[in-house]
């Protein structure tokens, strides 16, 4: 059933009253990825406050769920709650989970999905199990109210005329919101009557077919859902809220643009900047100044003046006190990570800035220093690390900025930013933090990433050169790939502990700032490379990039990594066709090649849809960016005999068997669905 | 030179206090000195031989003085060899009070020897001990002997911390699978890479049997 926002206090009450108070009763599972790492600190940390003892298990696909339902659900009788959080959300987990607890009890182990992913699968959401689901209420009410228009064909409802689909329903009463019983269906009395319900059911049954064939795109960050929940307990603090706003953040950086929501043109700045996205960040605007009041200037004095407006024309790059862990808001530049890095990287490695200059092309590389000149900052001061760099620049930086972007296209270079210090340890934006988490979670720590693989490829390569003839004759994945695999998930779970432990630590946070600048590094050194290589190949149905070569092979293997450099692709490639005045834009598939097992990782992102703006049609627009290839994906693993593997909780993300991915391609170029 | 080796043998001591396990017991070093320490006494004696038992300093002042060199390497190698089983003995005392199994850590690094070296020298891999046999018996004395001294008070335990804790719950990660364990309350499973938030008294043990890793 579902749980809608006012209703989830109340779901945490219930959560707290029934949760064993000195044993582990609830299990956590969460994603890889960096909202769902931000959601589980916040929610551990209002379990903690309560006493409540938790498990908290990082899952990294559907097969090691099966694992965990294995081992740690079925028949664990101390069970009674578990909470997903970032999974489950596309698949019926009530029949994916086994919630029944022990042997020959009545009671059943409660399942909470907390997933920013849609569309829902609405068993879960009206399943008669024991499956709970958190989410906006303003999303799914229509849905909800469709439903309960299927379950109960008899009710009154049926004679107005349902609402557009998935439009608000402002009307639609609180009952209807409420918990609703298994379906059922009531004997028709006449024959007519039974006519008219079979029409209305086939025409809410394609209202249902519609919501799950539309494709998949992302709700709200699950990580800002869990801060208004401890915001209704009355627990949020500068902590929690910085979690939440990092989570915020790192959707923009992996490309989950917020896109459902009411049907509103977006402004001029491209990907993200829809109405709910921006409605989000006005609510944690408005906590942050609630939260960290500004100080009070205290007349006469002309230092906090003079503070005051050194802080307004440049970037904060320390602490005003020692004890200062405030959050502010700051107008933040769209370069990553530059309070750490030289303004120079910072502008090359922005995709914001990277695609809108062409900065793959030697031109676009001179475009930017002929940027640079025409603000005045000379190169060699560029190079230096910003925090080095002329006070009088970085005074000026910001004005220049703004006066000459529009020259190149950058309106927007500027907006609105969160940035939090930690006494005088250092001082990091959120959407610094959320580049030094992905890259943790993607790479790992450098110092045991690199012994990992030093210690991983030895026995691997000699063990590969001695398999090599007899490997593709092998159908089955063997003993090797199987332990590769499991070698693989091991590290990404190391991963995920680091970022886990990063995420309070500033100290490691610091640390981890070279892991996220080689990421970048190698998403723009990878995607060069296939531009300027021309190697981005144009199909009917779709653009398809492969890496299979160069240096960053190995590190683009993590599905979250791939889907960065598919969303930088995604951007040049818009940019370019901008340019070309194509209105028509196809979607794109990266591959990278996992060498050590054999297999082809697959991202299909929707690029071109997004663009939509110019044409009025409602429904064109809201359908933008929603990503397709879920379903396109699943179609073709049915219909060709590709050995593929879904197991990522990203429904665009499929592994591919080596030999078998030109297969998989030609099965995805005939469906209609991708274009 | 006579008491290199014995210098090599202080070396290892002063590395194994930093050390948080305790390094493979340095038979062969141990050997060759204590066969340096015979070899020495030899000499003495061959060189005593003539005198009968008669033997004046004063009159032969330069056997006089190759005899005090050789006693007194003989005392400094006796003193390496002292330090350094003093310093073994105490970390294998430290470990029975804090609880950590020794003959556990023994096998875990066996595991390890066996894992890195299996492509190279699996006769080297398989019997290999950090701890001599003679140690392997005193630990086991000493574990004995502490149980019986434990047993008088049983409702203290003297091997806890002396540190009181500060929380009644704790964070602890899993680092190794250590399956379904008993509480006061009902079972914990517990499976590696995972994270329990659960009280603290229940898995004091498992900590410092290395099972669990405690976060601040």
């Amino acid at each position: 059933m579902y749980i809608p926002r006012p209703l989830l206090s109340s779901a945490y009450a219930h959560l707290k009253a029934h949760a064993h108070s000195t044993n582990p009763s609830i299990l956590l599972l969460c994603a890889l990825d960096t909202d769902s790492l931000c959601a589980a600190r916040i929610l551990t940390h209002l379990l903690k406050q309560d006493y409540i003892p938790h498990k908290i298990h990082p899952v990294a696909g559907y097969q090691e769920l099966e694992n965990v339902n294995k081992t740690l659900i079925k028949g664990n009788e101390e069970l009674r709650f578990v909470i997903c959080l970032g999974l489950g959300g596309l698949i019926d987990i009530a029949a994916f989970l086994d919630l029944t607890g022990g042997e020959g009890e009545r009671r059943r182990v409660e399942c909470w999905l907390v997933d920013g992913r849609r569309p829902w699968n609405l068993c879960n959401v009206f399943g008669a199990g024991g499956g709970g689901e958190e989410g906006s209420s303003r999303e799914s009410s229509p849905l909800i109210h469709r439903h309960t228009l299927l379950s109960h064909p008899s009710s009154r409802a049926l004679a107005s005329s349902p609402p557009p689909a998935h439009s608000h329903s402002p009307t639609s009463s609180p009952s209807q919101r409420l918990p609703l019983p298994p379906p059922e269906h009531p004997p028709p009395t006449a024959k007519f009557l039974r006519r008219k319900l079979r029409r209305l059911r086939a025409k809410h049954e394609s209202t249902i077919t519609n919501y799950y064939t539309q494709g998949t795109w992302y709700g709200e960050p699950i990580s800002g859902l869990l801060y208004s929940l401890a915001s209704d307990l009355g627990r949020e603090d500068n902590d929690l809220l910085w979690l939440a706003i990092v989570g915020l953040s790192s959707g923009e950086i992996i490309g989950r643009g917020i896109t459902s929501g009411p049907p509103r043109k977006a402004g001029g700045l491209g990907w993200v900047s829809t109405t709910r996205e921006d409605q989000i960040r006005g609510v944690l605007r408005d906590e942050v100044r609630r939260l960290n009041p500004p100080d009070a200037p205290t007349p006469g004095s002309s230092t906090s003046l003079h503070a005051a407006s050194y802080v307004s024309s440049s970037l904060q790059t320390t602490a005003r006190s020692p004890s200062d862990t405030a959050i502010r808001l700051s107008p933040e530049y769209r370069f990553m990570l530059i309070r750490h890095w030289s303004l120079y990287d910072s502008m090359l490695h922005s995709s914001f800035l990277g695609t809108k200059l062409h900065i793959w092309s030697e031109t676009g590389r001179k475009r930017l220093h002929k940027l640079l000149a025409k603000m005045g900052f000379s190169l060699s001061q560029c190079k230096q690390s910003y925090t080095h760099m002329d006070m009088d620049l970085k005074r000026s930086l910001r004005e220049r900025l703004e006066k000459y972007a529009p020259l190149y296209g950058l309106e927007g270079v500027v907006r609105e930013g969160f940035v939090r210090c930690w006494g005088f340890r250092g001082c990091l934006s959120a959407a610094d933090v959320a580049y030094v988490i992905g890259g943790l979670l993607e790479m790992g720590r450098k110092g045991s990433n690199s012994a990992n693989n030093i210690s991983a490829n030895t026995p691997i390569s000699s063990s590969a050169a001695g398999k090599a003839p007899e490997a593709p004759v092998d159908p089955d994945p063997s003993d090797e790939t199987r332990k590769e695999e499991a070698r693989e998930s091991e590290s990404w779970i190391a991963n995920f502990w680091a970022a886990y432990d990063a995420l309070e630590d500033i100290e490691a946070l610091k640390s981890a700032l070279p892991t996220a600048m080689d990421l970048t590094r190698a998403i723009l050194r990878t995607g060069t490379a296939l531009i300027e290589k021309r190697q981005i190949l144009l199909l009917r149905a779709f653009r398809l990039a492969v890496v299979k070569e160069g240096p960053d092979v190995a590190t683009f293997a993590h599905p979250n990594a791939l889907s960065k450099l598919a969303l930088w692709l995604g951007e040049a490639i818009l940019e370019q066709e901008k340019e070309q005045r194509k209105t028509r834009h196809l979607p794109l598939v990266v591959a990278s090649l996992n060498e050590r097992r054999g297999v082809y990782v697959v991202v299909g992102t929707a690029l071109g849809s997004r663009i939509d703006e110019d044409e009025d049609d409602a429904s064109m627009e809201r359908r933008s960016g929603r990503n397709k290839f879920g379903m396109a994906f699943q179609e073709v693993a049915n219909s060709t005999n590709a050995r593929i593997r879904i197991d990522a909780f990203e429904a665009t993300v499929v592994e591919v068997r080596k030999e078998d991915l030109a297969g998989f391609l030609e099965g995805l170029s005939l469906k209609s669905v991708v274009g | 030179m006579y008491g290199d080796l014995g210098l090599k043998l202080v070396q290892h001591a002063k590395r194994t206090q930093s050390l948080p396990h305790l390094p493979p017991y340095q038979s062969d070093i141990v050997r060759s000195v204590t066969r340096e320490v015979r070899d020495l006494d030899r000499d003495v004696t061959e060189m005593l031989e003539p005198f009968d038992g008669h033997f004046d300093p004063a009159e032969e002042p330069a056997t006089a003085c190759s005899l005090l060199v050789r006693h007194l390497c003989m005392r400094r190698n006796k003193r390496c060899l002292l330090a350094y089983h003093r310093v073994r003995v105490e970390m294998i005392e430290g470990m029975c009070w804090s609880g950590s199994d020794v003959l556990e850590q023994v096998q875990a690094s066996q595991n390890k020897v066996a894992e890195e070296g299996a492509g190279i020298g699996s006769a080297e891999g398989s019997g290999v001990s950090s701890l001599s046999p003679e140690e392997e018996e005193y630990a086991r004395q000493y574990g004995d002997l502490l149980a019986a001294h434990k047993g008088q008070w049983t409702d203290i335990d003297l091997t806890g911390s002396l540190e009181p804790p500060r929380d009644l719950f704790i964070d602890v990660r899993v680092l190794k699978d250590a399956g379904e364990i008993q509480t006061e309350y009902g079972a914990i499973t517990l499976t590696k890479n995972s994270q329990f938030f659960v009280r603290q008294g229940d898995v004091e043990r498992l900590i410092a049997q290395g099972f669990l890793q405690k976060l601040n």
